[in-house]
């Protein structure tokens, strides 16, 4: 008898989900939240300055870049600046923003950034990120 | 009375019974009320073994019995059965993580296969929510600079303000439309300047429809961006001899082209407006 449940049961589960995938990944594949987000590095001598914008669908109470990661050209994370404790890299209340942090490293080594983005208002969140081009 | 639990253990015990012990216990078990018979077969083969020893009174053995071989085999029991159960929940154990593991396998192959099947990313739902994006990278060499005409062009009355953010940061290249439509009002502006560039934001809405103008530029050598999409592919929309690509994304139209390193967006709720504003910048 709970063989026979346990076997019912995956079958409904593996039903749902393979039904369920589709119909989730349509509705996924679009953001109500952020319109498009952009990111670029400057920089050199071992300085790197990461500019960075995004542009929401509505005012958002949070926008900005929720955590950006300076790396080495080997991919070593050599920096994480994290909006809580980094001023000017969200902001409230907006449906755009742009801002920028510096990095200085070593001269003559080559960096590049992964940029966080988030838009989040009271109806939820979402989330996106770029990778800069090393400098 | 099944007090041994491998054949291993059974031989290795009563080897190292004395023949007293071994004939008390041959005594114990036939007396038994649950008889053991295999466990009676091999006390039996192993006091086979030991022919030539004189054999012992029964009372004597029934003794020895009592105040030797019973404690041990009551522990032994004990023991046994504590063996016994550990085995069976270990077994109980695997069995069900290895059912576990097939569900979630037979869910994930299942899956998979089915979103192979409609071409849909069906990992990306769980681990980035199955987003697409039109992603685009912008380099210097790359600059496509529209005609210098803004100034003989009379934009909408609504988009002065823009045109003037535009020129106020030297921007005098044909970015706005001509055409706007009528009952939009201006519902948020927002302009960022700093040393790396600056971003233009000019939001209009008429009820629950909405019009928005971004102008942004990153003063670095690469800018790397995305739009969000849907699953509906861009499609490059030429007017005036510039291509736009128009995205779909959550019931919203956008129309995304560069201008030099001016990343420049429109985008509206009513695809008709949005083609009839591409069509009016010249």
């Amino acid at each position: 008898m709970t063989k026979r449940l346990t076997k019912i049961i995956a079958i409904v589960l593996m039903l749902t989900l393979c039904l369920s995938a589709p119909a989730m990944a349509a509705d996924a594949r679009s953001s109500d939240y952020i319109r498009s987000v952009s990111a670029g590095a400057s920089g050199g001598s071992g300085t790197i300055t990461v500019s960075f914008s995004i542009t929401a669908k509505r005012s958002m109470n949070t926008l900005g870049a929720s955590m950006i990661e300076i790396k080495k050209a080997n991919g070593v994370t050599v920096k994480t600046f994290h909006a809580a404790s980094t001023s000017g890299m969200t902001t409230s209340s907006a449906t755009s923003f742009r801002g920028s942090v510096t990095y200085s490293g070593t001269s003559g080594e080559q960096y590049y950034a992964v940029v966080y983005f988030i838009a989040k208002d009271s109806t939820g969140y979402d989330t996106d990120s770029v990778t800069t081009a090393k400098v | 009375m099944a007090g041994i639990s491998s054949d291993h253990e059974e031989r290795f015990t009563l080897k190292a019974l004395t023949t007293v012990e071994l004939e008390a216990l041959i005594s114990a078990t036939t007396s038994h009320d649950d008889l053991d018979l295999d466990y009676l077969n091999a006390l039996l083969d192993e006091y086979g073994t030991r022919e030539g020893v004189p054999s012992m009174a029964p009372e004597r053995a029934q003794e020895l019995f009592d105040e030797r071989i019973l404690p041990l085999m009551q522990s032994g029991n004990k023991a046994t059965k504590l063996r016994n159960r550990a085995t069976k929940s270990r077994r109980r154990r695997t069995l069900r993580a290895f059912i576990i593991a097939s569900v979630i396998a037979a869910l994930l192959i299942g899956g998979g296969l089915t979103a192979l099947a409609v071409r849909t990313d069906f990992f990306g739902v769980f681990f980035k929510m199955g987003k697409e994006h039109m992603a685009f990278r912008m380099y210097s060499e790359d600059a496509v600079t529209t005609s210098d005409v803004s100034e003989s062009i009379e934009v909408a009355e609504e988009l002065k303000p823009l045109q003037e953010a535009l020129e106020e940061r030297g921007i005098t290249d044909s970015l706005l439309p001509t055409y706007f439509p009528e009952g939009y009002e201006v519902l948020s502006t927002e302009i960022y300047d700093d040393e790396l560039g600056f971003g233009i934001y000019f939001d209009f809405q008429k009820d629950d429809e909405t019009i928005s103008f971004n102008y942004s530029w990153h003063a670095v050598d690469t800018v790397v961006g995305l739009v969000e999409k849907d699953d509906t592919a861009p499609l490059i929309y030429n007017v005036n001899g510039i291509d736009y690509r128009i995205i779909t994304n959550a019931g919203e139209y956008l129309a995304m082209w560069t201008c030099g390193k001016i990343t420049c967006y429109i985008s509206s709720t009513h695809e008709e407006i949005l083609y009839e504003i591409l069509d009016s910048i010249p």
